[in-house]
């Protein structure tokens, strides 16, 4: 529903473009300007509407440059929402515009849901329901789009997707609601079995559905990978050659990684962002003790941890113990170093449970590739893509509803319980699916019953 | 001719035409019902029967407010039928064939003996209004009479037209003139009328039916009664008999369909689905190879018969020939040829919830003239309207009976808010959102309060019903707490209707729970509770045993409630509210829903719109 704070979102496409916009929208977005935004030559006064600012983005706290961008503002009512809008005009590398909608999300903003940007502008009257609508599709268009840049693929749509699902519900809801309304016609009407298993088949694919949810979202967001290990086994190596550039400092003393560093790569079309961590270890140094916290956090946020193991030395009771406190997380062993005479038992992985291991060398760029390939299917999980992926919350909630529903009418229709609470499970079920693609109608299952059998006196 | 002023003026004496006279009248009304022809008051037009599925519901939900219908069939009716009863409460609909002749006459009776009311034939051609108010109305003769309140039940007679093969006539049914004038009356004064078909089936003579080969189907034994308040049936009961159409009859159909006035043209009104002629059935259905026909007596004291399922307008000859093709009737002679009927109706999104219309103060439209068909859908529209018509003359507000309170309530909603889509409107179980909640067993709990504070339900079945209440409640309660162990017998009586044994302590209700166990059946496990009437065991164990699905249903309940409270002001202009669509502009301004609910339902407004109107509503109460 409607709620009345400042949304934040990337309104550019995924994928590396020259431009990146990221728009805000919301009576904080004047504050959030103010707070992130140097306008060039040092002008302080107050930002004038509708007009370009050039100036540089920075981070408050460190006065960090992030970018240098073109800023607009457009004070209510004249902009595309109805509400304060602030856009960011920034380049359009992925890492570096995540960055700035991440400083924006932090100083009091709320990532936007695809299209509320537009449901704001019909809300406050911008625009009509039809060009509402209209501006949507487009807008969920160009969603796909960036995920199909992203991904190289998914065509069809999510509507067209849920609308045949919604035909196959109907099928059988329409079967059992002739039985109910004409009983003395000679209907030759489903078997209960037959009806279960029809349940059952849809069931199944409004789960996939579901499943491709986390596989939507990973695309969208980008997936998160943490590298792990002890000091010196070749992290920060293991970062640069991964994302091709010298970017982190590398030197031999143990400890030099003391902030958490964050690259941006993409894996066959999945975005992915690397953390490379301080090595962990116990010390005394306070920064660094500080710096092993952070560590610690970032695995717990990643969607995998890719550990580092230094294949030149023997298996430590370090690496044991991070390899322990990775337990509930989806891991790839990458053993480093392997152009180097190898002193790592193997066995100690597999006594942990570690059947594959990975080995690599950072250095001499031997193994990397096959470490890419190995992580990307780590993270999705799945062997086919899903030809259609949710990436709305909202959506995944409507479509567990109607999944929940189908699982109770399956449960009504193998206690026998009269078709009525059946009727009563598939239409929740209905409804689920008709929240996601927003039709409701309920003339629909009578047209159907005339259509397909000859019923009536 | 200047006659007496009415309270209310009822126009028709169909079955919506019965029930508003009676309610108005009971409820101290002075009440006029004007009729074509005295002699056909109650007259069913097609199938001698009332109820089926949905059709039951409506039936019992009138009885429960205090209207006729269920207490003349229980009079005169002559096969009663439980419908759906291997499917589940509430499904199951009640249904009963009527002696037709010995309906009219019961009808008649009640409505001569009926207090406040005056009968009259006279044929009204003309409505009277003066300022937006319906003043009264003028027959045929001149005469005119004075009425606050006017309700028009007419049926299928404004500008009725019978269709027999290329050969049509002017009539309201056969054997009754048509009204010409009224139409044009309601035309006149604004009202969008627009054209209907129905149709009947051949009337075949019984002496000339071969039954010896046909299935007999009886009706239950014993009977058992459509109103609360009838304690038994004691008419003689005789059943119907089935045979099927086949090929040949296919055949003949077919090479005469050109003749048929809808194949060839001539109608171009839609028809009801629901009651598709045997044309129909063949053309759309041509792969099935016969269709069932049910042989229902028009009455103990005739040899008419009604072969349900032959509905047609095809040339006599045809309908001879077609007639005669079918297994059983290969000698039956035609009494009265079967036919199509286009008749005039106003399309009922111009009417409020109270069936009052929106063009009109104090006129009401209630019936087939709203585009329904059916006699029970007629009956509930004018048991409301009559009800509503009189509560309007004290002052006080309609009574709109709720989605979730009844079947009417669904029906009517329906009319108003969605209007008929072009095709006659018939009640299905399908169409309450809340189905489970209104059942026939429980239409007297549900609305009998409401039909004694109107008056018209008796103090006595108030009294009934809430005392059931109660005793719903205690014996829910008492099965809840009952204790019962597992030993050697109880297991076996178990066994032997074909459930589990018991594992460990338990109670009536939850045995209940189980779906082969029936509240009969509980008799044989707790001997104290044998003396429980079935209709109260009935809806302890349909509560017990149902509470997650009535659970849901309430919430679905609680939710729809809450869209319902939000009221939209009569004089909302839509035009004004920003980011309407133009169609959805146009759509509320013409039917001018009372709530967002209703505003919710109005095809071709989506949720969006919705979300639209209510923030639009709240920046409305803040301002």
């Amino acid at each position: 529903m409607y709620q009345e704070d400042t949304i934040a979102a990337v309104a550019t496409p995924m994928g590396e473009g020259g431009v990146a916009i990221v728009r805000v929208s919301g009576p904080d977005a004047e504050r959030i300007a103010r707070a992130i935004f140097a306008r060039s030559g040092g002008r302080n006064g107050r930002l004038r509407t509708h007009t370009l600012h050039y100036g540089t983005i920075c981070e408050p706290k460190t006065g960090e440059v992030l970018d240098e961008v073109l800023l607009t503002l457009m004070r209510k009512p004249r902009s595309y929402t109805g509400e304060d809008v602030v856009e960011v005009h920034c380049h359009g590398g992925p890492f570096l515009v995540r960055r700035i909608l991440e400083l924006i999300l932090s100083r009091g903003a709320r990532h936007a849901e695809p299209g509320e940007f537009t449901k704001r502008a019909f809300l406050n009257g911008r625009l009509d329901l039809a060009q509402a609508e209209g501006v949507l599709d487009l807008i969920r268009a160009r969603t796909e789009k960036g995920m199909r840049l992203a991904l190289g693929q998914v065509r069809g749509g999510l509507s067209r997707w849920i609308g045949e699902l919604r035909e196959d519900l109907l099928e059988i809801l329409v079967q059992v609601e002739a039985a109910i309304d004409f009983p003395e016609e000679e209907i030759e009407l489903l078997q209960r079995d037959q009806l279960a298993a029809k349940t059952e088949a849809l069931r199944g694919k409004i789960a996939e559905l579901i499943g491709s949810y986390e596989w939507g979202r990973l695309f969208r967001d980008g997936a998160r990978v943490c590298i792990a290990g002890k000091p010196n086994v070749g992290k920060s190596s293991l970062l640069n050659a991964l994302v091709g550039e010298e970017r982190v400092i590398v030197t031999e003393v143990p400890g030099t990684t003391r902030d958490v560093v964050e690259e941006s790569i993409n894996l066959g079309g999945l975005p992915v962002a690397l953390w490379d961590t301080a090595g962990i270890r116990r010390t005394d140094d306070q920064v660094e003790k500080i710096s092993v916290h952070f560590t610690r956090k970032r695995i717990a946020e990643a969607d995998a941890v890719l550990a580092v193991l230094d294949g030149s030395c023997p298996f430590s009771p370090e690496d044991r113990a991070i390899l322990e406190s990775l337990k509930e997380k989806k891991v790839l062993i990458a053993i480093n170093k392997s152009d180097l005479s190898p002193r790592l038992d193997m066995r100690e992985l597999t006594g942990l449970g570690y059947k594959e291991t990975m080995l690599i060398s950072a250095k001499e760029d031997f193994g990397l590739d096959h470490l890419k390939q190995e992580l990307r299917s780590l993270l999705l999980g799945v062997e086919i893509e899903p030809q259609v992926a949710l990436t709305n919350l909202r959506h995944k909630a409507a479509l567990e509803r109607a999944q929940a529903s189908l699982n109770e009418a399956l449960k009504t229709l193998s206690r026998s319980l009269p078709p009525e609470f059946v009727a009563v499970d598939l239409r929740d079920a209905k409804e689920g699916l008709e929240e996601v693609i927003g039709v409701i109608s309920n003339d629909d299952i009578l047209k159907r019953i005339f259509d397909q059998f000859c019923v009536g006196k | 001719m200047i006659y007496n002023t009415y309270d209310v003026i009822v126009v028709g004496a169909g079955h919506a035409g019965i029930e508003a006279s009676l309610a108005a009248s009971r409820m101290g009304a002075k009440t006029l019902m004007l009729t074509l022809n005295l002699d056909h008051i109650g007259q069913m037009s097609c199938n001698p029967a009332i109820g089926g599925i949905g059709k039951g519901h409506l039936v019992k939900e009138i009885d429960a407010l205090g209207g006729e219908m269920a207490r003349a069939i229980d009079e005169t009716g002559i096969q009663f039928r439980m419908l759906n009863t291997k499917k589940g409460p509430a499904v199951r609909a009640s249904r009963a064939q009527a002696d037709k002749a010995l309906y009219r006459q019961q009808m008649k009776r009640v409505l001569e003996n009926c207090p406040n009311l005056a009968l009259r034939q006279g044929s009204v051609e003309r409505l009277l209004v003066e300022g937006g108010e319906a003043k009264g109305v003028e027959t045929q003769i001149g005469e005119i009479f004075y009425g606050r309140r006017v309700i028009l039940t007419t049926g299928t007679f404004l500008k009725g037209l019978i269709h027999v093969g290329d050969r049509n006539y002017s009539a309201g049914r056969a054997g009754d003139f048509a009204v010409q004038g009224l139409s044009d009356s309601l035309n006149e004064l604004g009202f969008k009328v627009g054209r209907l078909k129905t149709g009947t089936c051949p009337r075949l003579d019984g002496r000339t039916i071969d039954y010896a080969r046909l299935q007999a189907q009886y009706g239950d034994d014993p009977p058992i009664p459509f109103s609360f308040s009838t304690e038994k049936i004691s008419q003689r009961q005789i059943p119907c008999h089935i045979t099927y159409t086949n090929s040949r009859t296919h055949e003949i159909i077919k090479s005469a369909i050109h003749r048929s006035p809808m194949y060839s043209g001539i109608i171009k009104s839609r028809g009801p689905r629901y009651c598709p002629s045997i044309e129909d059935k063949v053309v759309r259905f041509a792969d099935k190879e016969r269709h069932q026909i049910f042989l229902e007596p028009e009455g103990a004291d005739t040899v008419e018969v009604y072969p349900n399922g032959l509905s047609t307008s095809l040339p006599l000859d045809v309908q001879i020939e077609m007639v005669r093709s079918i297994q059983g009737l290969e000698r039956a002679e035609i009494m009265r040829p079967g036919y199509a009927i286009e008749y005039d109706y106003v399309e009922p999104t111009q009417l409020y919830p109270s069936l009052e219309t929106k063009l009109i103060k104090g006129l009401y439209h209630a019936g087939q003239i709203n585009g329904t068909t059916g006699y029970e859908e007629a009956a509930a529209q004018g048991l409301m309207a009559g009800i509503n018509a009189v509560l309007s003359l004290r002052g006080k507000e309609p009574t709109i009976l709720a989605r979730d309170k009844a079947y009417i309530g669904v029906l009517i909603d329906d009319l108003v808010t969605k209007g008929t889509d072009g095709e006659p409107y018939r009640m299905f179980t399908s169409r309450a959102e809340y189905r489970l909640l209104l059942r026939e067993d429980n239409a007297d709990l549900r609305l009998t309060d409401l039909g004694y504070k109107v008056g018209l339900a008796t103090e006595e079945a108030y009294r009934l019903s809430e005392d059931k209440k109660g005793r719903v409640a205690g014996l829910i309660e008492a099965l809840e707490n009952s204790r019962i162990n597992p030993a050697l017998e109880i297991n076996a009586r178990l066994e032997s209707l074909g459930s589990a044994p018991l594992r460990g302590q338990s109670s009536l209700a939850q045995l209940l729970r189980r779906p082969e166990i029936s509240f009969s059946d509980l008799v044989l496990f707790a001997p104290e509770f044998a003396g429980v009437s079935a209709s109260l065991g009935l809806q302890a164990e349909v509560e017990i045993k149902y509470s997650g699905y009535v659970q849901r249903q309430m919430e679905g309940v609680k939710r729809f409630r809450k869209i319902e409270a939000v009221r939209l002001p009569a004089d909302l202009d839509y035009m004004a509210i920003a980011g309407l669509s133009h169609e959805v502009r146009e759509k509320l301004t013409l039917i001018r829903p009372c709530t967002l609910g209703q505003a919710a339902r109005i095809s071709g407004i989506t949720p969006a719109a919705i979300s639209l109107l209510s923030v639009y509503l709240k920046k409305q109460m803040v301002a």
